[in-house]
Parts: C-alpha cells; sequence; structure tokens
C-alpha cells in the first residue's frame, strides 16, 4: 500500500528538522538560565579574589619598603609603575610614589587587581615611621579608599588626579572632624537608636529595630587562655589557672520591666503568640488584625528585652563581685608561687591579673558611662596597684587594645568578650 | 521501467512521527523539569547574591571608615554607627518590614544604610540595602573590627552569614 500526496516536498523531513531546531532553542534558554546563576556566583568569587590580591600587593609593598632604609627606596626619584604582573591566578598594577611632606615620610600606593574578570582599584597614603621600635606602628595607614574600578593608574611625571583626591578626602576629613567630635562626645548620652537619629537629625524608617542583644554568657571560660598569651615571654611554659567563670558582662541599657514581659518567659513563646494570632487573623495583609498583631508584637518584643536588660543588670553586680575573686584568685596564686620559688608560674599569674584587671576596668567603665553614673571608684582596684601594675596604668589603652587583638584571635567570633 | 514514486509510505510517516512525539515529550519534560528547578531555586539564589552584594557594600563602607563608634567594644547591636573616611557618619539599622513578615509569618527587618555629614544633615542620604533579615546583629570586636552575623529567611530556610570587617583608616597608637 503507497500513501502519496500530490505535491511531495520531503514535508517530514523538514518538520523533524523545525522540532530539533526548537528542541535546540529549548536547551539554550535552559543553559542559560543555568550559566547566569553559576556567573552571578563566579563573579562574588572573583571580586573577593581581586580584593585578596590587591591587600597582598599593599603588604608585598609596605615589606618592601621597610626592607631598606627610607633614602634607598626604589622609587625615590620618580613614581614606579608596574603594570600587568601575574601574581596567583590575576594580575594587578601598581603605582607608588612619595608625597613630598617637609617632616613625615609619605608614601602613595596605588593598586589595581584583576582576578577572574573582576577588577578593584585601591588607594592608600602610608606614613613611614621607620624609626619605630614597635614592628606594627612603623606604618600607618593615612587614607584607605576604594576607587572606580574604571579608573587609570596615573603616568610617571604627569598628572595625578587621584592623590588631588586623597589630599581632598584628608582636606574634609579635617573640617568635618570638630562636629564629629561633638557627637562622639555626646554619643553615651544617646542610649537608644532613636535618640542617635535625633542628634543626627534623621528620620528613622518605622518601624526601626531597636534590640540589644547581650552577649551571651553561657559559654565556660577556660582561663589557661590568658597564659597562653603570655606563655610566649616564659621560657619553661606556665601552669594552668583555674579558676572561676564571673560570668557576662552586662548590657549598656537602662533597666526596666513590666509586668507584660512577664507573660512571655521567652521570646519563643512571643513569637509563637504572634504566629497564632496572626494565623486566625487569616494572615490577611489588608486584614483588620494584622497591624494590630504587628503592634502587639512589638510592644512583647520591646518589653522582653527591658526584662533581658534588667536580668543582666541584676547579674552586673554579681559579675563584678565574681570578676573580683578571679582577680583575688589570681593574686594569690602569684604570691604563692612567689614564696615557693616558682618563677614561671608567679609571672604567669602576674600577666594573667594585669589583663583581668583591665578589662574588668573597662567593662566597669563602659557600663557607668551608658547609664550615666560616675566610672567605678579606683579604689575598688587599689589591692592591686602594687609597682608591676602601675606602669601598665599609663599605657592603659594600647594595653586594651592589643588585648582586644587578641581575643578576637582567640575566640574566633569575639564571644569570648563576653568574660572576664 | 516504472518511475519511482518520491512519496512517503504510510508506515514512514507513522515511525516518524512516533519518534517525533518521543522526542518532544523527551523534550518538554527536560524542560519543564529544568524550568521547575530553576524557579524553585531562583528566589533564594537571588536574595543571597543580592544580599551578597548588598553586604559586600556595607563591609565596603565600614572597611574605608576610621573607627566603629558604637556598639561599645565588646558589646553587640542591632546597628552600627562609624566614623566614616571623611569624619562623616554611617548609620546602618534596621526597621520592620511589614509586607515580607506577613508572607512569612515572622517578623522581617530590612537594614537601610544613612551617610550623613555632620555640618550638613539636610544632605543625608538613606538607602534600603538587605531585605528579608531575620537577625543582623554588629559586634565590636575592637574598636577598629566589627562582626556581622546576619541570618537571612526566605522560603521557610534561614540562610546565615557571619564575618568580620577592619577599618582600614584607624588610627593605631602602638608606641609603648
Amino acid at each position: 500500500m503507497r500513501f502519496s500526496t500530490a505535491a511531495r516536498g520531503g514535508n517530514a523531513l523538514v518538520i523533524v528538522l523545525g522540532l530539533v531546531l526548537l528542541l535546540a532553542a529549548e536547551m539554550c534558554i535552559v543553559t542559560t538560565q543555568s550559566s547566569g546563576s553559576s556567573r552571578q556566583t563566579m563573579r562574588s568569587r572573583a571580586h573577593l579574589a581581586a580584593l585578596r590580591l590587591g591587600d597582598s600587593v599593599f603588604s608585598t609593598t609596605v615589606a618592601r619598603i621597610l626592607s631598606k632604609p627610607w633614602s634607598e627606596r626604589w622609587f625615590l626619584n620618580a613614581a614606579v609603575v608596574e603594570t600587568d604582573v601575574p601574581l596567583n591566578e590575576g594580575t594587578y598594577s601598581s603605582f607608588v610614589e612619595t608625597v613630598p611632606h617637609p617632616s613625615r615620610k609619605m608614601v602613595e600606593l596605588y593598586v589595581k587587581s584583576l582576578a577572574d574578570g573582576a577588577t578593584v582599584f585601591m588607594v592608600w597614603r602610608v606614613e613611614v615611621v621607620d624609626d619605630s621600635l614597635e614592628m606594627r606602628a612603623q606604618t600607618r595607614v593615612e587614607v584607605f579608599t576604594h576607587m572606580p574600578a574604571s579608573t587609570g593608574l596615573p603616568a610617571p611625571g604627569g598628572a595625578n588626579p587621584i592623590r588631588a583626591e586623597v589630599d581632598r578626602l584628608i582636606a574634609a576629613r579635617a573640617s568635618h572632624e570638630p562636629s564629629l567630635d561633638r557627637f562622639v562626645s555626646d554619643l553615651p548620652g544617646l542610649p537608644k537608636l532613636p535618640d542617635v537619629a535625633r542628634r543626627l537629625g534623621i528620620t528613622l524608617q518605622t518601624p526601626a529595630l531597636d534590640r540589644s542583644s547581650p552577649l551571651d554568657g553561657s559559654t565556660p571560660v577556660e582561663h589557661a587562655t590568658y597564659l597562653d598569651l603570655v606563655r610566649s615571654g616564659i621560657p619553661s611554659g606556665p601552669p594552668p589557672v583555674s579558676a572561676p567563670s564571673p560570668g557576662p558582662s552586662p548590657g549598656v541599657f537602662p533597666p526596666e520591666a513590666t509586668a507584660l514581659a512577664a507573660q512571655f518567659p521567652n521570646p519563643q513563646d512571643i513569637q509563637r503568640a504572634f504566629t497564632a494570632a496572626l494565623g486566625a487573623s487569616g494572615m490577611d495583609p489588608n486584614g483588620p488584625d494584622a497591624a494590630r498583631y504587628y503592634d502587639q508584637l512589638d510592644i512583647a518584643l520591646k518589653e522582653k528585652e527591658k526584662a533581658d536588660q534588667a536580668d543582666y543588670t541584676a547579674a552586673f553586680d554579681d559579675s563584678v563581685s565574681r570578676a573580683l575573686k578571679v582577680l583575688d584568685e589570681l593574686a594569690d596564686g602569684a604570691d604563692n608561687a612567689e614564696k615557693a620559688g616558682d618563677t614561671a608560674t608567679m609571672e604567669a599569674c602576674r600577666k594573667a591579673l594585669e589583663l583581668a584587671k583591665d578589662y574588668l576596668a573597662a567593662v566597669t567603665d563602659a557600663y557607668a558611662r551608658s547609664r550615666g553614673v560616675p566610672p567605678p571608684d579606683p579604689a575598688t582596684f587599689a589591692p592591686y596597684q602594687d609597682a608591676t601594675l602601675q606602669p601598665i596604668e599609663a599605657h592603659y589603652d594600647t594595653l586594651l587594645l592589643g588585648y582586644a587583638n587578641w581575643w578576637s584571635q582567640q575566640s574566633g567570633l569575639g564571644q569570648g568578650a563576653a568574660h572576664l | 521501467v516504472t518511475k519511482r514514486s518520491k512519496a512517503f509510505t504510510l508506515v514512514e510517516i507513522v515511525i516518524a512521527g512516533a519518534i517525533l512525539i518521543i522526542i518532544i515529550g523527551l523534550a518538554t519534560g527536560l524542560l519543564l523539569s529544568a524550568r521547575g528547578s530553576t524557579q524553585a531555586i531562583m528566589p533564594a539564589f537571588d536574595l543571597q547574591t543580592g544580599t551578597r552584594k548588598a553586604l559586600l557594600e556595607v563591609l565596603q563602607a565600614v572597611q574605608e571608615s576610621i573607627d566603629v563608634l558604637r556598639p561599645p567594644m565588646g558589646c553587640t547591636l542591632s546597628y552600627f554607627v562609624v566614623r566614616g573616611k571623611a569624619n562623616q557618619i554611617l548609620l546602618a539599622y534596621q526597621a520592620q518590614d511589614s509586607a515580607a513578615s506577613l508572607k512569612a509569618g515572622i517578623p522581617l527587618y530590612v537594614l537601610y544604610l544613612v551617610e550623613c555629614d555632620l555640618d550638613a544633615p539636610d544632605q543625608a542620604t538613606q538607602r534600603r540595602l538587605i531585605g528579608n533579615i531575620k537577625r543582623l546583629s554588629f559586634t565590636t570586636i575592637t574598636p577598629g573590627v566589627l562582626q556581622v552575623h546576619l541570618d537571612l529567611f526566605e522560603e521557610g530556610r534561614t540562610y546565615s552569614l557571619l564575618t568580620s570587617v577592619r577599618c582600614r583608616n584607624l588610627h593605631v597608637e602602638t608606641s609603648l
């Protein structure tokens, strides 16, 4: 049996080819959608890679500057430009030149790094303090800023619009400093976000969230970490000191508890009540109840926050008394070790004592300032004002900063800052 | 010799039609499956991608700043105030997103970034940066290091991002 038409033009083949083309087009659409997602991810990753590459160039350049006397720097006579230098899996271009200054040694460094198609342009003005005995203070960043990736590096010996921009930034910084310093001095008296906004003269979007999350004090404290800090300075390595945790540091807002908060012993209860209420209202964004439930939720959360603050305030005195107990134990440990002739333990205890005392003083001071009351009486720490500690007082801020840096490294998440 | 007909036989047509139906069926199934997967993933992906970009913007603003003014060191707050690179104020805070909260059934927030020159407060700019925030907290680890903990909520799932950023214009006096 034969099936034939009058016009026999190979229609089936054309149809098949057309459908295959359609199929290919569909596949292209799917592939494009998938690759768009991948491209976004790769772009984020490339941006971070470019940032890291730029940082590497900065570190390398600073190390190179410090490796030779200032008078022998390689860009002594003219700016030095490097272009398209391969580094790791990207490339960078850099510009380095001396910034004329009557008394300070200033360097302008621009790095344009390129990694996986992402470009980052970073600008530093660095002061070199090569006669400082403190390694970390041998360079000081005067200005760091990002520039648009399309910005080109200046030509050596030519006009340098970026330096003009940095100068403008420094001038703006200087002119804004008095008003900002006034704001900073007012800041301790502005306990809540709306107070800060009012002082700044800005209007917040509402309802603004102003929730302080007191640091969790439930993590046990490992007091050996104090000794880890000073271990490098003690040849034999110090023995561990066992001391109780003084508990969490307090919140910084004034206490106030109400009956409403007592109805909700924990935030999950508030959440459940809220969700149930919303469910009862039919989850209608236009429903009359929704706004009211949101208001109720806001009130409940705020009251719970106040209750939490009250709890933390109540815990504060206890925290301080336990902290003082730790100080006592460390002081006793130092005395006993001295009597026993154990120099390593004695030194370890004394250094731990110094650090612990500093932190306690900082916490109590911050707490007092936040509540608008006078700072704690220095006599509180009188038993520890011995000859060893007095020189430390003179460099209190430096010590505290160094300690905080160390602490953040040790704890990883900064949670350790909640503890003594 | 009889001239051979150029027409297709019915069997050829039927077989070709069957093959076409199978191919179209497979292709349609594949396409629908791909579209379904993409539609399921894209909102979450867009949210994460958009958030990463916005977060980078926040982190870059902090990176270019001089120091963190609030939270006080060692404390955690839902907002931060930093001294900008030109001694201006950068304030990041959260406000409730009622529409997103209603949709999700839990309170969700939006992060706003305010840049304010204290000498010209009327020129302050305020931008919406990140939405669908379940929790966003800022902890000052040192006067120049801010830790950011962000929980995003989307389609019943929570995505967490944790990072620290250092103020690179911080003036540290380390001489002893």
